[in-house]
């Protein structure tokens, strides 16, 4: 055990089975998903309520010591690197799931609760929880609500803010205070919509208290194949115009058809530049249908090489072999992968895979694209090797040059994936300083100690770019 | 003060408090009513255009002086519209600014979404003359915190929204608006059948969608109470309070600090 005076204090809180230290906890908990950067925690300590949650983190704000919050560490932003060190308060043991209340459509649920047990726990009740992100399986509510993550299916349904009613929420001091929860969409400020996708800065979300949308009756799923990439575009663009919303747009290019045929033996029709997946939901067979004829029309007009329909609910998640297990088997092409995200206007989707098509070409990197096309949402994966520090400079470089032709084109840094630790110094291309003035004020409002996930969000102080510094000297 | 630019909304609250934006019976018998009857306010009139659309991507970016009737005029040479249906047609000549201050409800919430998921982005000029813009342009985006969401609601205060980007749809059906209503009361579904009893022949409709009674009630009414419910009223001054819960209240005081401690926009307007 650590000789730290603060430490013995949080084994007095959690005791044995609550706290890991040591190499082996350092090495597991030095990052997230997002593996560029890496800062070792001092410990990791799991409380299982919302008042040891509390209470761990008066321990670290009286000794000043950070507190790094963290679900299932899929992030890919950095957003569980504990950059300064200090504590990583793991939310794998609040898994508390309260009975949901199938009238009123609602749940509560911990932070810790991964986001497919929320459906799973309400399926047979015809409801489900809308947010889905490829992570769904291990990815935590918490993690959810700190990076505000979308998915497939939030192109009609919404991010996970439109699915969060009330949030119980500790503040850096400590302190726990329910914010929200009552009915949907009241006629006053709701400050759980500013914590939602605040990347655990301002506070700790304990629990929350989570809208059920009714599953729909009838679903129908398409696959087409397009002899190029800005004709699967243009097949979403004439899709939109038309006024339909569709559950889900998903591109995927031909690199991401190599890893799949690679790893899952998967086979395309020869000359397949692009596929795009389409599914249209509701609760009446004929208007879905009619939407999916419409579908099928813009794919047709799009020159579609092939238009696949699902007849079962197993060629359903055939259909979606592709989408789901497509950066999975981006590890066939490399020993390392990063998954970037970035957003543009929809219309400039053509324009912006040219970009990113040059830019890995002149970086001597490989890549592939799979990617929400109806929300404009690109999910660039380079594939490297993380032995090559050079191979390394190259991919975080290109990888801030397509975030800046993003920004350049009308879009965001990110659209899922959260700003974390790996873009909080490129936030200053989307805000001039007095738009940064407010961001910054946003924090004033809800902390005094700026200790709950420090070097997030904003761009990096002193203390944050000298600590990145040493621990990415390695690379350059 | 006609509102000409966000210089002359900056240099008018360095100097004294303001009211604009309220939404007549709608609104709190607040300062801000006598700051505007004493013609302390910001004139948005001349405040209301659509700066920019783009018809592929379903964005517009606008000024918040435009009723939406204007703004679903000019949007429809594009194919496009605000897919809000006001309970009645009043509310088509409200500004934006007075609906996305009260956060107004409407007919095809469930099916359309609100002020809260079609305002993507705002420029705003905080109480204390900062300048600045949160969210983006885009229909996705998590870089920086949502500040634009917490002016929703806000009755004007902490900040004037100057410029909201909106999602936009293309025109669909809207049903027509009722008649003269003065009371909305929203409620959970568990209640639904009961808050229809207790509302009878006053309800003018019962919108099963989001399960909001919309009632023309006298104005003694008695609100009955159910556990988690909202209330927005017309012509009943104080009455119209409907209260936000402990944790709201706190970080709302908080963000006042921040944002307008000396109260400069709206004084009063939220009732808190």
């Amino acid at each position: 055990m650590s000789s730290l005076p603060w430490v013995a204090e949080v084994y007095d809180l959690l005791g044995p089975s609550g706290v890991r230290e040591g190499q082996l906890t350092e090495r597991a908990y030095d990052c997230d998903a997002y593996t560029v950067d890496r800062s070792a925690p001092t410990l990791v300590a799991m409380p299982t309520t919302t008042e040891e949650a509390a209470a761990l983190i008066q321990i670290c704000a009286r000794h000043g010591v950070p507190v790094t919050p963290r679900g299932a560490g899929t992030g890919l932003s950095g957003g569980a690197t504990p950059a300064l060190g200090g504590v990583v308060l793991s939310t794998t043991h609040m898994r508390a799931l309260g009975e949901p209340n199938q009238t009123n459509r609602t749940i509560k649920a911990g932070a810790g609760v991964p986001n497919v047990a929320i459906t799973e726990a309400v399926a047979q009740l015809g409801l489900h929880f809308a947010p889905d992100p490829s992570s769904q399986a291990v990815s935590t509510l918490g993690g959810n609500i700190a990076e505000n993550s979308g998915g497939p299916h939030t192109l009609k349904m919404g991010v996970t803010a439109q699915h969060i009613l009330g949030v119980t929420f500790i503040d850096d001091s400590g302190e726990v205070v329910a914010i929200g929860g009552g009915v949907r969409n009241p006629p006053w400020p709701d400050f759980s919509q500013l914590v939602i996708g605040s990347e655990g800065t301002l506070g700790l979300v304990s629990e929350a208290v989570c809208n059920l949308a009714p599953s729909p009756l009838v679903i129908q799923t398409a696959l087409a194949a397009f002899k190029t990439v800005s004709d699967a575009t243009g097949c979403v663009s004439e899709i939109i115009a038309t006024g339909l919303l569709p559950a889900a747009m998903e591109i995927m290019d031909a690199q991401i058809l190599v890893a799949l045929k690679a790893a899952f033996g998967l086979e395309f029709p020869d000359g397949t530049a692009a596929l795009l997946l389409v599914e249209c939901d509701g609760d009446q067979e004929p208007v879905v249908e009619a939407e999916m004829k419409a579908v099928a029309q813009a794919a047709q007009n799009h020159e579609a090489m092939t238009f696949e329909t699902a007849k079962t609910p197993q060629d359903r998640l055939r259909l979606w072999t592709a989408r789901k297990k497509g950066v999975g088997a981006m590890g066939r092409l490399a020993r390392s992968i990063v998954t970037h995200d970035g957003v543009i206007p929809r219309s400039k989707l053509p324009e912006m895979l040219d970009f990113v098509y040059a830019t890995a070409q002149e970086a001597q990197i490989g890549v592939a694209n799979l990617f929400h096309a109806g929300d404009g949402n690109l999910h660039p994966c380079f594939f490297f090797d993380d032995r090559d520090p050079a191979q390394v400079k190259a991919v975080v470089e290109a990888g801030e040059k397509i975030l800046k032709k993003c920004v350049e084109l009308g879009g965001s840094l990110t659209g899922e994936h959260g700003i974390g630790f790996e873009k909080a110094d490129l936030l200053g291309l989307m805000y001039n300083t007095d738009d940064l003035k407010l961001q910054r004020s946003v924090q004033e409002i809800f902390c005094t100690t700026l200790m709950l996930n420090p070097c997030k969000v904003l761009p990096l102080g002193k203390g944050c770019s000298e600590h990145r510094s040493r621990w990415r000297g390695a690379a350059w | 003060m006609v509102v000409r630019s966000l210089e002359d909304v900056r240099d008018t609250i360095s100097s004294r408090p303001v009211g604009y934006a309220q939404p007549g019976e709608w609104a709190m018998p607040s300062e801000a009513l006598i700051l505007q009857s004493q013609r302390q306010s910001l004139d948005l009139s001349a405040w209301n255009r659509v700066v920019d659309v783009s018809p592929a991507d379903l964005v517009a970016t606008v000024q918040t002086g435009i009723t939406v009737r204007e703004l679903n005029r000019q949007l429809s040479s594009h194919n496009l519209c605000l897919p809000y249906a006001p309970y009645s047609e009043a509310e088509l000549d409200m500004d934006l600014a007075t609906l996305i201050g009260t956060n107004f409800p409407h007919r095809l919430e469930a099916k359309t979404g609100s002020w809260r998921d079609w305002i993507l982005g705002a420029t705003v000029c905080t109480g204390t003359g900062l300048i600045g813009r949160f969210g983006s342009r885009v229909v996705k985006s998590v870089a920086g915190y949502d500040g634009h969401k917490i002016f929703v609601g806000a009755r004007g205060t902490l900040a004037f929204v100057a410029e909201v980007h909106l999602r936009l749809r293309v025109p669909l059906e809207t049903p027509p608006p009722l008649a003269d209503y003065n009371l909305l009361h929203r409620v959970w579904a568990s209640e639904w059948a009961s808050a229809c009893a207790t509302y009878g022949a006053t309800a003018v409709y019962a919108d099963e969608s989001t399960n909001t009674i919309v009632a023309q009630v006298p104005a003694d009414f008695r609100v009955p109470a159910f556990e988690g419910a909202w209330v927005m009223r017309s012509g009943v001054g104080k009455l119209n309070l409907s209260s936000p819960d402990q944790g709201q209240i706190h970080y709302y005081n908080r963000a006042q600090a921040v944002w307008d401690p000396e109260h400069r926009l709206n004084p009063g307007a939220l009732g808190l």
